[in-house]
């Protein structure tokens, strides 16, 4: 296992941050960490990385504990925080130079290239920069020198769809060479298209976690219909149907059973038009949290 | 680059005004000295001063109306130390306390840098910034002394910079530790100078007092004063011993302080 951890709980004070949380993370996974804000999310990644001390329970890396050898651990890994600073008066070069000489690694394999597929212009000074690009530059630092694991604390925020889509590319690259990704995220669309797996937390606990392809399996289906007619939605309140909205005649529904039964009472009423189809992964999400 | 090398880049321009400032303030008060010497009720001035002046500059013992009396009262006790003092709270009270709350700090602490190699980086390069204040200063007096044909003896001005920078060391190890326990850099600043007007205080108050003479041993301006070390033509060695031990005992505690911190904003 790259991560585990037993039982690890955290408490500000008498405010509750995390609870039991058990997670095992395998070598060359993608694994995403799902969760609103205020879930716990950042506060489980600060303990991973020795920020914050757990409670109780315990949190190791690479079989090493997160506390005792966290230096021998963060000689091995990458990070990109949720929030971060960088020094306003370097140029991009001289922060990643800088960092590289901190990790003792003056010349970081895959600087030149991460630089080139993320478009940093590194002659500038980080000042200058935007929001969007000190992201990529984060990203540049936390991958560069290869590590075997890679945090990431919602890592494409700010980022546009193309270098969005670079980004995840390259998580996928890194993960074929035998890379392991722990991403922090609550964009769906990014879990989905990255992850293998995903553990989903709400108020500090642990509620699922599951293969992407179980939760893809989970997912809410869609039935949009038209009728010819208004009708009421109270003759669609049954087993299976987690949602409905209706806007005059057309009325859709997110159902997260067999459609059968659905069917048959639509076809008792004149239909104009019907679709069907997979609800998104964030819909299926949520009503985690609906539950 | 390492920590302590971005800590001297990083500080560079504003070191540099500061030595400028220094070099200009020692300069100046050598230069101004004759025209001090030639008025005679100068001597009667300060002699009229009440006890309490007199025991915050330090002139009791000395005769301002020579050179070395001049600026042990005048520079050594009391501009520079003061001057000096400042600067080591606002410098060192932020040398953690700014990367903690610009959140510079978590990136810097994902790489193998432990968090007690990190705090001595940044106090290597803070002494040595001292160091380097230290000899503007040295130079600033030496160009005055070169401009008005007086001169002290090199050896005691050294003797005086060594006890005041390494009195000045131990303010700004203080404020190292507020930087270490605080997350804002203000607050840690701010803390540091009130604590360092404090203890100059303590120091006045203790000459003053003679029953509460544990004040003066509370205050570390108590191991500095320029005025021993110009008239015993010595370096005072107990009292550079007991600094160097506060030092130590300081910037002991800010490492393990920081150390055990959790590190959120």
């Amino acid at each position: 296992m790259v991560i585990q951890t037993e039982k690890l709980t955290k408490f500000y004070g008498a405010s509750r941050g995390i609870q039991d949380i058990d997670l095992s993370v395998c070598q060359g996974e993608v694994f995403g960490f799902l969760g609103p804000n205020g879930s716990g999310k950042t506060t489980t990644i600060r303990i991973l990385l020795d920020f914050i001390r757990a409670t109780s329970g315990s949190a190791r890396i690479f079989g090493l504990d997160a506390h005792t050898d966290t230096t021998r651990i963060r000689s091995r890994i990458g990070y990109v925080p949720g929030e971060y600073g960088m020094y306003p008066d370097l140029t991009a070069a001289q922060y990643l130079r800088f960092l590289g000489s901190l990790r003792g690694d003056k010349d970081p394999p895959l600087q030149h290239r991460l630089v080139g597929l993320l478009d940093v212009d590194t002659s500038r000074r980080i000042k200058s920069f935007s929001h969007g690009t000190k992201q990529k530059l984060a990203l540049v630092q936390a991958f560069m020198h290869d590590p075997e694991l890679v945090i990431l604390d919602e890592p494409t925020s700010g980022l546009d769809p193309l270098v969005q889509q670079r980004v995840h590319e390259f998580i996928l690259e890194s993960k074929a060479r035998g890379r392991t990704i722990f991403l922090s995220s609550h964009i769906l669309s990014e879990v989905e298209k990255v992850c293998d797996r995903v553990a989903i937390l709400k108020e500090g606990r642990l509620i699922a976690v599951h293969g992407i392809a179980d939760l893809k399996r989970l997912r809410l289906k869609t039935i949009e219909v038209t009728f010819e007619q208004d009708l009421d939605e109270s003759i669609f309140q049954m087993e299976g149907v987690r949602k409905i909205e209706q806007d005059g005649h057309t009325v859709r529904l997110w159902v997260d059973a067999n459609i059968n039964g659905i069917l048959r009472i639509l076809s008792q009423y004149p239909i104009d038009r019907i679709s069907c189809g997979d609800a998104r992964l964030e819909d299926t999400f949520l009503e985690y949290y609906s539950q | 680059m390492s920590v302590y090398w971005r800590y001297l880049e990083s500080e560079r321009l504003s070191a540099l005004l500061y030595a400028l400032a220094l070099l200009a303030c020692g300069y100046v008060m050598v230069v101004i000295f004759p025209s001090i010497a030639k008025i005679q009720v100068a001597q009667e001035y300060f002699d009229a001063m009440p006890p309490v002046v007199k025991a915050f500059i330090g002139q009791e013992i000395m005769d301002i109306t020579t050179l070395e009396g001049f600026l042990t009262v005048e520079y050594f006790n009391t501009t520079w130390l003061l001057i000096m003092g400042v600067f080591s709270c606002l410098f060192a009270g932020a040398l953690v306390a700014e990367e903690t709350e610009r959140r510079t700090l978590e990136i810097v602490l994902s790489t193998p840098v432990t968090r007690t190699r990190f705090v001595a980086s940044k106090v290597a390069g803070f002494l040595t910034l001292l160091v380097l204040l230290a000899l503007a200063s040295f130079l600033g007096l030496s160009l005055g002394m070169a401009q008005i044909g007086e001169r002290l003896e090199a050896r005691l001005m050294v003797y005086a910079f060594l006890t005041g920078t390494v009195c000045v060391a131990t303010i700004g190890s203080i404020a190292l530790w507020f930087s270490c326990l605080f997350n804002g850099q203000r607050r840690a600043v701010g803390v540091a100078i009130v604590v360092f007007l404090s203890l100059y205080m303590f120091n006045v108050v203790a000459v003053l007092l003679e029953q509460y003479p544990i004040l003066g041993y509370l205050s570390l301006m108590h191991y500095y004063d320029a005025s021993t070390i110009i008239t015993q033509q010595a370096i005072d060695w107990p009292d550079l011993a007991i600094l160097l031990g506060v030092f130590s005992v300081m910037v002991g505690a800010s490492i393990v302080t920081f150390r055990r911190k959790e590190i959120y904003v």
